[in-house]
Order: C-alpha cells, then structure tokens, then sequence
C-alpha cells in the first residue's frame, strides 16, 4: 500500500470516528475479537469512563464490561446479555436495562458484517429514565383511576341498597294505609304516595343495577327455564303497562322451544327494560315482543328476541350513543319521560354479560326494534330444578316433590302457549308423561278411551271451544258414576272470583288453579292429587 | 296450623309482614334476630318461616341452616325476604335450602299468594 492511500484510508477512519462521536447517542464498535474499535464522548459521559474515546481504541470490550459492572441494577443479566447478542449475531433492539443510581437504559445491538464477513458489533445505549418513569406514572394513574372508579360503583351499590330498605319501608306501609277504610282525598294521597315511592324505587334499582355491573359483582346465575314461562311472566307485566297508555302489546312465540339452561332472570330483565323503554316512547300503537329460536350447535338454542314499537324511532346518528349510560335519544326527553336514562346501558352490559349481542334498528316517526341475540344450552336435566319465575326463585328444596312421575296427565288447554307452559311446569316438576286435549270434546273421548289405564290427573281449562270445561267434567263425572271410578280434575281459570270457583267445585272439579299457574300450587296440586289417588 | 314466624330486624318490615298476614288469615309471629327465631320454633309448631337475610348476629342464611339440620324442622318450608338483589344471597338461599327467593318489594299480594302456594290457605 502506498502512502497516499494510507493517509487516504486514515483521513476516512477519522471521518468516521468524528461522525461516530458527534451521535448524541451513546455507541460502542468493536471488532471480531471485541477489541474496541470506536467509542463516542457520550458513552464515556454515560458510563462515567473518565479516559478519553481515543484512548480507549483497542481496549479489551469483554474487560470493560466486567469493569462495569457495579454500575447496573442486574450485572449478571446485563453480561449475559452481552454474551447471548454475540452469540446469536441477530439485531436486537429495546432491550430495557436499569442502572443502580435510577437511570434505564436501552439496549440496541447489530452485528456487522463486510461483504458477507463478520467483522465485529454495534452497540448503541440510550437513557429513557424519562420515557419509562412517565409510562409508570401513566400506568399508575389509570390503575388509580379504575380502581377509583370501582370505589365508586361499590359505593353506589352500597348506598342505593341502604335507601332501599327504607323505602320498602315506605311502600309496605303505603300498600296498607290503602287497604284502610279512607276517603277519596286520603286515598288519592295515599297512592301517590305508594306511585311515586315505587318510582323512587325503580330508579334506585337502575343505580344499583349500573353500579354493580360496573364493578364487577354480577355473577350469573344459570337454572334450567322455560322460553315460554319467561314469556308469560313478562307478557302479564308487559300487558299492563301497555293498557295504561292505550296501546296494543303482542306476543309472536314459535313452538317447540325445549327448557333452556341459563340465566332466565337476567334474559328477563333484559326484555322487560327493552319493553318498558318501547312503551314510554311509544304514544300510540303497539309494542311486540317477537322470539325467534333456532339450533346452533349441538345441545344449543340461539335465541333471537326481538322487542318492536311504532313510537317516535330514533335518529340513525344517535343510535351509537344510545347505549352509553346517562344518554336519552333526546336529552330533552329525559323531563317529559322521565327514567334515569341507565335502562338501555344495563341491558347493553347484560347483554354482553350473557355473550350475547344486541342490535336496533329504526326509522323516526314509525317506530324502533331492539333484537337480542343469545345462544344458550339446551337443559340436560330440566326435572332436576325449578326455573326463575317473575320476582320469586323457586327450587327443589325439601318441600315434598313428585314420587311418582310415570302418573299420565292430561292436560286440556286451547291456547298453544299455555299448552306449552304448563307442559314445561310439569317437566320441570317430574312429570313427563303427558297427553293434552285441545277442547272438552277431545277430553272426553280420552277419558273415556282410557278406561284400562286411567289418568292420574287432569287439569282443564275452563274456556273451551265446543265443549266448555265444565261441561266437559260433567260428562266425565257421569260416566264415571257406572265404574265407581273418580280421575281428580283441577280447573285452570283466569277468573279468581268466588262464583268461578263455586262453578268448578259444582260441575264436580276438585280444586281450581288461577292462571297464571304459580309453580308452587301447581306443585302442591299435583302432590295432593297425584300422590293421593293411585290411578296408574 | 297456619301459624306463620317472620323473622326480621327492620320493625316497619315487621308491622307490613304481621299486617298482610293476619289480614289474609295466618297467625302470625314475629322475631327479631336469628336467635330469637330459633327459639321460637324450638318452642312452637310453625307451618311456616319468612326469613330476612342481613340481620345483626346471625343471619338468615344461618338461620336456615340450622332449621335444615334440625331433625324436627328440617322441612319446614321457609320463604327468603331480602332487599338485596345480590346473586350471591340468591346462591346462599338456594344451596342453603330456601323454598322460595323473594326480593323486598314484595306486594301484600305476592306474599300472600307465595304462601298460599307453599301452605295452603289459612285453615
């Protein structure tokens, strides 16, 4: 080599030395055989290396680490860390490090190679103590800041359940005060009282019911239930808000739905919000509740309930912001319909809780529908339990239940959904061998038909096209007075007054049951009758 | 016998419990905590018991614990009255042996027609 090019080669070297040491970041090169090649100003300030860059050239790398080593938080992590970059030769960058006195640092290695040969390593390090504190800090303060917000739920919990026995306080007493002879100022009092106390009460439970789903305390509570008896159960509370506005409420439910295994009361809670909120936006008109079911997978039911008004609709660009607590379609609405505004935020989070999903679609001016999507397991063994019923839980606890449940019963109802219901009661209670009647006609003829195996019981309907109930029972007690024989009949009656019962006994029925049929009679009939009377 | 205990430590939620009973024909007893309703039903025959779950001292859910390991009460059938709506009273009540969860308010006409339902009308 001649002297031009050496002095040519030199003049680069120290190009790249001044260019190398002029990076504000920290960075070391060394050779194939960690001899340092390079060193910049910053990386001497860093390591507090009182030599010289120049000085160090050709310094022992593997030496110079082990020299600094007093000064990092985890000194056999940051060698070995050294010794795994020279081992793998793969780049790595973000490797966090922290040094004793609160400094962390980051690690960014490249190995490099000249024309295909492996010539040595780059090691850069960079002081983030500010970037990582500020991230800590960050951390810290939304960790704070959830945790404030659970404080806060659990609060409200707490306090909305506080207020609440007072003012069950309040409404027991209202409801007996209106049971005492009063006069028509006194009475009109009263039930406001009584009216206003159980809005109180309903908005305390919205809070309570928001309060607790946000700080996590709903846990479901899955038991085997029937699709239909939910329906039922709303459909009467449904009915009755309807009729006070003057509107029309329909039910749309497909047979066949088998008894489900989930949370029944949450599915519930979650239709009834849906419906109270179609029906105080809903001026005139109807209110559908309208359930589509279909199998999933196996074992599976997803259910599709849709919840349809003619009311005032909401408009497209609210409709994302509709499910955000505290938000009304229109906040001007919140005076005239009053509500907390919390209805639709509960049901979007049950919703969710269920795994579920729900959608709305609207035109203003002709009305909204809400669907819930749910999927839910079919119930493996839907007599070993009691479904939830509207406010009250009732299960198999030692109260007597049915010993025998190969009894046959029959069953006369007109009204499918009811058929339907009491056949899934009955389910639910033990019984599954059943025949069902659709009129007293029909009943008849199987009564009659059924000499040799006689039913256990028989529950009838006292409506009936054709033959009434009545009617019906009469002819089976007249054609049971040959044979000396008495099938146990139960009236199933929307009326409760005392001429109906009397018109049941007298037609020789045995008992009456007011519908909606409450489990624990039904079950109390069928443990007085069934078990009573051994007729196979 | 249609001789009712209700079991309660709020007196408002007393008087409205003893009220709508008697109206509908029970005979009706109040207790005020736990272990005064154990006493109660170790000296007497109830046909049933309402029980409030929070209740200073013992409460319900031990309350129907004991009755359900009582070789003489073991089935009485016992009504849960609570204001909470929280699902692990819901839970305790049932695998405590409950025959029936309500959440307070309960309308004089849904206790009445729950009781019915367990006891019969008033004899």
């Amino acid at each position: 080599m001649n002297r031009s090019a050496q002095v040519e080669i030199n003049q680069d070297l120290r190009r790249l030395r001044l260019m190398i040491d002029s990076l504000p970041t920290p960075t070391l090169i060394e050779d194939e055989n960690r001899a340092l090649v390079c060193v910049n100003q910053a990386f001497c300030d860093m390591f507090q290396i009182v030599a010289s860059p120049d000085d160090l050239i050709g310094a022992d790398c593997a030496q110079a680490a082990e020299y600094a080593k007093p000064l990092f938080s985890e000194p056999e992590t940051f060698i070995a860390g050294i010794n795994w970059a020279l081992a793998s030769r793969q780049p790595i960058k973000g490797e966090v490090i922290p040094l004793k006195d609160g400094r962390v640092l980051e690690r960014r290695y490249m190995p490099l190679y000249l024309d295909g040969t492996y010539q040595g390593h780059f090691w850069q390090y960079e002081d983030i103590t500010e970037r990582h504190v500020m991230a800590r800090e960050l951390e810290a303060s939304r960790d704070r800041a959830w945790e404030s917000s659970r404080l806060k739920s659990e609060f409200l919990a707490m306090m909305s359940h506080e207020i609440r026995t007072p003012m069950n306080g309040v409404i027991g007493m209202a409801e007996l005060l209106l049971s005492t002879n009063l006069d028509e100022t006194q009475r009109d009092y009263a039930t406001m009282i009584y009216e206003e106390s159980n809005a109180l009460l309903r908005i305390l439970n919205d809070i309570l019911d928001f309060s607790r789903i946000e700080a996590g305390k709903v846990v479901l509570d899955p038991v085997p239930y029937s699709v239909y008896e939910l329906c039922a159960h709303i459909a009467e509370i449904a009915r009755r808000q309807a009729e006070r506005k003057g509107l029309a409420f329909h039910v749309v439910l497909p047979p066949g739905i088998p008894v489900l295994f989930g949370d029944g009361g949450r599915l519930r809670q979650i239709v009834i919000n849906l419906i109270t909120n179609a029906i105080k936006f809903t001026k005139k008109g109807s209110v559908s509740l309208i359930v589509e079911a279909e199998t999933a997978a196996d074992q599976q039911i997803l259910l599709r309930i849709h919840v349809r008004d003619t009311g005032v609709g909401i408009e497209p660009e609210k409709i994302p912001a509709l499910f955000e607590p505290f938000i009304q379609g229109d906040s001007s609405t919140t005076r005239q319909h009053g509500g907390t505004g919390l209805g639709l935020a509960i049901v979007k989070r049950l919703v969710t809780l269920l795994n579920g999903e729900i959608d709305v679609t609207s035109e203003p001016g002709h009305g909204s529908t809400f669907t819930v999507s749910v999927t839910m397991d079919r119930s493996s063994d839907s007599s070993s339990a009691f479904a939830t019923s509207s406010k009250a839980v009732q299960w198999s606890a030692p109260l007597p239940k049915a010993t025998d449940s190969s009894k046959r019963i029959l069953v006369v109802e007109d009204n499918a959904a009811n058929r339907q219901l009491t056949m899934d009661y009955l389910h639910m209670l033990g019984y599954h061998n059943l025949q069902f009647a659709e009129d007293g006609e029909e009943a008849v003829e199987l009564v009659q038909a059924a000499n040799e195996h006689p039913f256990a019981l028989i529950l009838m309907d006292i409506q009936l096209l054709r033959v009434d109930g009545l009617t019906a029972t009469r002819m089976i007690r007249t054609s049971e007075a040959e044979s000396n024989r008495h099938t146990p009949i139960v009236a199933l009656t929307a009326h409760a007054m005392a001429e109906d019962r009397r018109a049941c006994l007298a037609a020789g029925m045995d008992d009456v049951l007011v519908k909606p049929v409450q489990r624990a009679s039904l079950l109390k009939v069928l443990t007085t009758y069934v078990s009573l009377h051994n007729g196979g | 016998m249609s001789a009712i205990l209700v079991v309660d430590d709020y007196i408002v939620q007393q008087r409205v419990l003893r009220q709508v009973l008697t109206t509908a024909g029970y005979e009706v007893t109040v207790a005020g905590d736990g272990a005064e309703a154990l006493d109660y039903l170790a000296e007497a025959d109830y046909a049933l018991a309402i029980l409030d779950i929070a209740m200073p001292g013992m409460d319900g859910i031990e309350v129907l614990k004991r009755i359900r390991a009582d070789s003489r009460l073991y089935d009485l059938p016992v009504i849960m009255l609570t204001a909470s709506g929280e699902d692990s009273d819901k839970a305790a009540a049932r695998s405590a042996g409950a025959n029936v969860f309500l959440s307070k308010p309960a309308s004089s006409h849904e206790i009445v027609s729950t009781v019915e339902g367990l006891i019969g009308s008033p004899a």
